[in-house]
Parts: C-alpha cells; structure tokens; sequence
C-alpha cells in the first residue's frame, strides 16, 4: 500500500465515522461520496447513491435552495448557509425507524461548500448536522422564558396585567401622551363592599368574584390602545390613551352599568342584590411639568367622591378646575 | 482615489443591481412572498465617515453579516441590519416578534442566512461581469453597535464601498433598510476591474 493509498483509506474512514452527514458531488451534481452517517439516516447506503444525480435520491430538492446553493458552489466557487429556521426539515432524513414512520424528520443544518482541486475544478461538498436536539432545547427555554415574562407582569388570579405592568405601561403613555399633546386619561374601579362579601362567600368565591369582573373589565377596553390591571386587592385601573372627558365619562359609566348586567348575586350587600363596582375618571393633558403621581391620585379622589355619593356611581375629577361630575 | 466618476458609479449600482435581483428571487422564495430590493445606492466613504454614516441614521443596535471574499482583490463585505427594521424582515421570516437581544441562536442562524444570499449574490454578479473568481469564508453573524464593528473601526483611513438598499415583503408590507459595506484591500484593483469591464462594454 502507498503513502496516498493509505491516507486515501484513513480519509475514507475518517469520512464514515464522522457524526455529521457528507456529501461529495462532482461537477454534474453527481454524488462521488455519501458517508455513513448519511446512509443510516436516509436509508440510501452508499453503493445506492454513489453515481447518482443528489435530486433522484432527494427529489424534494428540486425547487429549494440546497439546489440553488449546489449551483452556487459549483458554478461561482462561493459558500452557502442552510439555516433550520428557514429550512428545517429540507432533507428526508430520521433519527430512528420510529422518526421515520412518524415521518419525523431531523432538524438540518446545512453547509454547502465548494471543494477546487489543483486544476481549480469546482465541486461541491454539502455538510449536514443534526439540531433537532438544539431546537427543542431552545423551545424549551424560550416557552420557560415567555412564562417567565407573564408571570412577572400578569397577574396570577385574574390574567390580566399587574401593577409591575401598569407602572411601566403609565409611565410610557404619559411619555407619549406629553411628546404628541395629546389627552390621557384614567379609570380606577372599585368593588363595593368586597369585604362583606368575602365575609359572607367566603374567599374562593370572592376570588371567583374577581375573576368574572376582571373578564368584564378585559372585555371593555380597546385591546391595543387600553390596559386594564389589577391595581389592589378588588381595585382596577385602566390606562386610556387619547380618551377625551366625555369619552372616559362614558367608559367609566359603561364599566359600572356592565357590572350591573352582569347581575352576579350578592346578598351581603345593602346597596344592591348584585355586586357593583365604584368608579373614578379623570383626564390630564399633560404638560412638561405634569407627573404620573397628580393623574393617579385625581382618579382616587373621583373614585372617592363616588364611594362618598353611595357607591355604584362613576364620577370624573377635572384636574383644570377641581370639580367632579357624575358620568353619564 | 475617493471620487467615484458617474460611469463608474451607475456602472457599479447595475452590477450590483444583478445581484440584489437575484437575492430578491432567492428570498421571495423562503418567505413564499414577493421580496424587493430597491437599486443600490452606491457611495465611497472612508471607514469613519461610514461610522459618521451609520450614526447618522442613530442606529444603536446593529446586526451585521460578514464574509470575507478573496480573489483579485480581497473584499470584507458586511451587510448591517439596522435593528429598528431590517431585522423586522429576519424577525417575519422566522417567527414571533422579538427585540435583537432575544434573538436566539435559531434566528441568528437565520440572518446568518439571509445575509449569505444577499452577499454571494452581490458578489458572484461582480465575479460574473468581471470575469473573475472569488473564494469566500462562511457567513458570521454578529451583535453589536457601531463603535463594535471592525470593518469600520479597525483602520479608519482605509475607503469602503457602501451600498444601501431598502427591502419590502410586498404582502407583508414590512419595509427594512440594509446597508452593504464592502471593505476592499486593494481599491486600485477593483478600479481596475470596474475599467476594463467599462472598456469591454465600449463605455469607457
């Protein structure tokens, strides 16, 4: 045997016990070699492939960019990337027997490289690695990621935002509310006498309670411009971007008659057979100097001055001139 | 050195044109979409002023793709993404919506990718017109802000083709903008190239 013999038979066997998948093809798109690892994966043993046209082992090939890429090597010399993300599962090759009756395919990676001998002849070696391990672990974090994010700015009995979620989203609408002068207002609901209720159900159904208001709440806002969060115990704010006085008036009013319809019995109560909620407005137009605290404490104080008036009432503050108004 | 004559610069967006056709074709292709690419811009900038270029557009985050193509002239070409956009195109192709920090290996692979197609297609139609050949390294993708990018920082005195291109997924309706930044070691060669390729076509 000779030196090149015997480097030849070592590449050889270096090619085959490699744990990623090689094929080399010759100018014509004809497969000269086909490793191991290739063969238990696709079921084409090496002696079925060599010789072959890549596109009659894998027909789907035809119209994909592993084709485009093979011309590329082979006609330009230049090197291409095929990304799981974008092609995934491109190649009919599996894991086990088991993948391939499920039809489960392995997630690719796949290099397609040109190989130039000393005459400078252009052929093509295509490299190909197994992800699927990689992806699903990257699954994994990124669902333990997005259930990371909600649960620190949801909030876990009613699903809707916290008040982590309000802080942040206030301080970027009024941010905007400032740069575009443009009018911001808010709502803070309250339900009445909820510790006589809970007193009375007991706590599940108070948590009960709050779950159905939270959905009536949810179901009232306008799902990209508004946020509705669990503020307190049974408070809820809302953010309502660009919302006029008249406007908010007629939310905050709409709040309180929804409640009502929703008709939940509560005999606890001395005000109503039903649970109702309180509800303070106020809108801010704000200016350089204005601050979050003065629009939130606003919204108490009309909130307040409904709980004052007898509750199941919505009132608006105006911060211009002091006054409140019942919503209407 | 650093004025481009207007043969030689409409000659240079033609070429370069080819190729952003054919990166369009290859990418409606993945997305199942019409993709366009508008005509290149080009400009020749030296490396802080393409510094100064790219601040100018305040792009902070930035992702870029490199390869680094030799041949008669050796070439760094990167393509930059800025994250305010043109990653909004990756971030379509791929999935959710994401800021650059998210993006996990999966995307980076994607714009790894993306960057490739539209690299080698620029480059094999310069190869092609200019009867020459090029090897190149794979694609590297990148995080980054502009003070982080080599091919701009690293000699700043060194001169760089720039070429802009605005991308739009037509259904979509997403529009990005990318900058192309090749960085050549050897101006005077591409020039070369560019005047015999001028000459060839009885233009020069």
């Amino acid at each position: 045997m000779t030196l090149s013999n015997l480097a030849c038979t070592s590449l050889c066997t270096v090619i085959d016990r490699l744990e990623i998948g090689l094929i080399v093809l010759d100018k014509a798109h004809c497969i000269l070699h086909w490793n191991r690892w290739l063969a238990t994966r696709s079921g084409f043993s090496a002696e079925q492939a060599q010789g072959q046209a890549l596109e009659s082992i894998f027909p789907e090939i035809s119209n994909s960019r592993l084709k485009l890429a093979v011309e590329h090597a082979i006609k330009d010399g230049l090197p291409s990337l095929l990304s799981p993300a974008l092609h995934g599962t491109l190649l009919p090759l599996y894991l086990s027997a088991e993948d391939r009756r499920q039809e489960k395919r392995m997630q690719q990676l796949i290099h397609v490289l040109p190989l130039r001998d000393q005459a400078s002849n252009l052929s093509c070696l295509i490299q190909i690695s197994d992800m699927t391990a990689n992806i699903s672990r990257e699954r994994l974090l990124r669902q333990q990621a997005e259930n990371l994010r909600r649960s620190s700015t949801e909030d876990q009995l009613t699903q809707i935002a916290n008040r982590r979620k309000f802080d942040e989203t206030l301080a970027n609408e009024f941010h905007k509310a400032q740069t575009r002068k443009k009018p911001l207002a808010i709502a803070i609901a309250d339900i009445d006498l909820f510790h006589q209720y809970n007193d009375f159900y007991g706590r599940q159904a108070g948590d009960a309670a709050l779950v159905e208001i939270a959905n009536i709440f949810r179901s009232s806002v306008r799902p990209l411009a508004d946020l509705v969060a669990r503020y307190g115990g049974e408070e809820f704010a809302f953010i309502l971007p660009g919302m006029s006085e008249v406007e908010a008036c007629h939310f905050a009013e709409s709040l309180r008659l929804r409640v009502v319809a929703q008709g939940l019995a509560n005999e606890s109560s001395s005000i109503a057979k039903h649970l109702t909620v309180s509800v303070g407005v106020t809108v801010m137009y704000p200016d350089n100097d204005a601050d979050t605290h003065t629009l939130i404490s606003s919204a108490d104080v009309a909130l307040y001055q409904a709980k004052h008036e007898g509750r199941n009432q919505a009132v608006c503050f105006s911060i211009e001139d002091g006054s409140f108004k019942a919503c209407t | 050195m650093l004025d481009l004559s207007e043969m030689q610069r409409d000659a240079l967006g033609e070429i370069f044109n080819i190729g952003v056709g054919r990166a369009a074709a290859s990418l409606g292709q993945i997305v199942n979409d019409e993709v366009l690419l508008s005509a290149p811009s080009v400009q020749i900038v030296r490396g802080k002023d393409a510094a100064r270029l790219l601040l100018g557009n305040e792009l902070r985050q930035l992702s870029t793709v490199s390869q680094t193509f030799s041949g008669p002239f050796n070439a760094e070409a990167t393509l930059v993404f800025p994250e305010s956009n043109a990653l909004e195109i990756v971030r379509l192709m791929v999935g959710p919506h994401m800021s650059v920090e998210e993006l996990s290996e999966f995307e980076q692979e994607a714009m790894c990718e993306v960057g490739n197609i539209i690299l080698n297609a620029c480059m094999s139609s310069l190869a092609d017109l200019f009867h020459i050949s090029f090897e190149s390294t794979l694609p590297l993708h990148r995080f980054g802000d502009v003070e982080t990018i080599s091919i701009i920082n690293d000699d700043s005195e060194r001169v760089m083709l720039v070429l802009q291109v605005d991308m739009m997924i037509s259904q979509q309706r997403v529009q990005g903008h990318i900058l192309f930044l090749l960085s050549v070691d050897s101006m005077c060669n591409l020039f070369s190239c560019l005047d015999n390729y001028l000459k060839a076509q009885g233009l020069a």
